[in-house]
């Protein structure tokens, strides 16, 4: 039975195993790699989930960055797989709708076809397919009012480029073209075909071949492009 | 620019480590006999301990006063690494545990008296027992305690003057002359 002995000397009588200070530190330096590891590992757990985020977020914004075109271009570019098999060239109901539109006919060396009226979402256009001078095809569908593009200029579907044209109320043009069709040779028929459009086709090449301003009335020659 | 700032980042961690290496040769051991006093269990002991310096080097940053290293570690191993071992078997092995190491001719302290004592506070309730473990082994004054266990000097003093009396109680001592509590 404990006598005199004070508390404090009994307390302090076990001892620590000699070793212990050093399994302390082998300890703490291995739970230190652990950490240190464990840290890279959620460095790349974060980082693959922000690549995740991004991606969705990237998924979720490409509606925005690359718009489906108009469901005017839609059906217009079924309208021309509907109609591939269709000759006939330009017919004489057709020239007269032309003329009383006051639209000319394409340039000569760019051969029409096929022309027909076909009705696209509700609206009636008139379908005229160009083979162009050297190779390709292009597709003028023109509607004698204004059609809803939804502020839609140009794009591609379905492997062909498409671009709008709208001259005020009064016309609307849709023209898709294939891959082998030249962008010169589609600005030459709706040159030929819209005199009104000249200078806005000239303005929008402008961008492409020179910041020099066009002057009034000015119209679009080949020749004048390439000076 | 960015070197430098790795590099200062790089010194401060090892300066940290140099210190932490100190703390642990310093006050190991007063860690491990409070602990073993607690669970009666060597290895339950050393486990708390390393526990104890594990989560101490996590937040070693933030500690400011250095000269107060022992109190906040005991008050971690107390928190957390106490938690743990809450409820073990504790007295496995009772007698080798509290008197491995000892040399009972040289200390003049017998291995029973140990073995009475841990059941006396064993007896005590865990605010008496933390209270006396830090006034008696570690040597805390009642303004210390006070400050590492969060309550008033009177409490401090009230639990163990009720540990010395239930110690006295439990060890069938009645002389007055077992503890030196006062200091």
């Amino acid at each position: 039975m404990m006598a005199d002995k004070p508390l404090q000397d009994l307390l302090n009588a076990p001892r620590a195993d000699a070793a212990l200070a050093q399994r302390i530190r082998d300890n703490w330096r291995r739970q230190q790699r652990i950490a240190a590891r464990d840290g890279t590992a959620r460095f790349w757990l974060y980082g693959a989930g922000m690549a995740a985020v991004a991606l969705f977020g990237v998924l979720l914004l490409w509606p925005w960055l690359h718009p489906s075109p108009p469901l005017l271009v839609v059906s217009a570019r079924l309208d021309i797989d509907k109609d591939a098999g269709l000759h006939g060239g330009l017919s004489a109901p057709m020239q007269d709708w032309l003329t009383a539109h006051a639209i000319a006919p394409p340039p000569a060396e760019d051969r029409v076809e096929m022309a027909k009226f076909c009705n696209l979402s509700g609206y009636l256009n008139a379908h005229l397919r160009i083979a162009g001078a050297r190779q390709g095809h292009a597709h003028v569908f023109i509607y004698p009012g204004s059609l809803p593009f939804d502020n839609a200029h140009d794009g591609r579907v379905d492997g062909m480029r498409w671009e709008t044209w709208r001259m005020g109320n009064a016309m609307s043009v849709l023209v898709l073209y294939d891959k082998k069709m030249r962008r010169q040779g589609v600005e030459r028929i709706l040159q030929a075909m819209f005199p009104r459009l000249a200078p806005r086709l000239a303005e929008r090449l402008s961008v492409q071949v020179s910041s020099r301003p066009l002057p009034d009335g000015f119209v679009f020659t080949k020749q004048e492009k390439h000076s | 620019m960015k070197l430098v700032s790795s590099l200062s980042k790089h010194l401060a961690r090892r300066q940290m480590a140099k210190r932490f290496n100190a703390c642990i040769d310093l006050h190991h051991a007063a860690l491990f006999k409070h602990a073993l006093w607690l669970v009666g269990n060597r290895q339950d002991a050393e486990d708390m301990v390393q526990e104890t310096y594990y989560q101490a080097w996590r937040s070693f940053p933030t500690l400011k006063e250095e000269g107060s290293m022992l109190a906040w570690l005991l008050t971690i191993l107390r928190r957390s690494a106490a938690r743990e071992y809450r409820g073990r078997a504790r007295n496995k092995d009772l007698r080798a545990a509290l008197t491995a190491g000892l040399d009972e001719r040289a200390s003049g302290i017998a291995p029973q008296d140990m073995l009475d004592v841990f059941h006396a506070l064993d007896s005590l309730n865990p605010a008496q027992r933390d209270t006396l473990l830090l006034f008696a082994l570690h040597g805390f004054s009642y303004l210390e305690i006070s400050a590492q266990l969060e309550v008033p000097v009177g409490t401090v003093m009230s639990r163990i003057a009720r540990a010395r009396t239930a110690l006295r109680k439990q060890l069938s001592v009645d002389d007055g002359n077992v503890i030196p509590f006062e200091r």
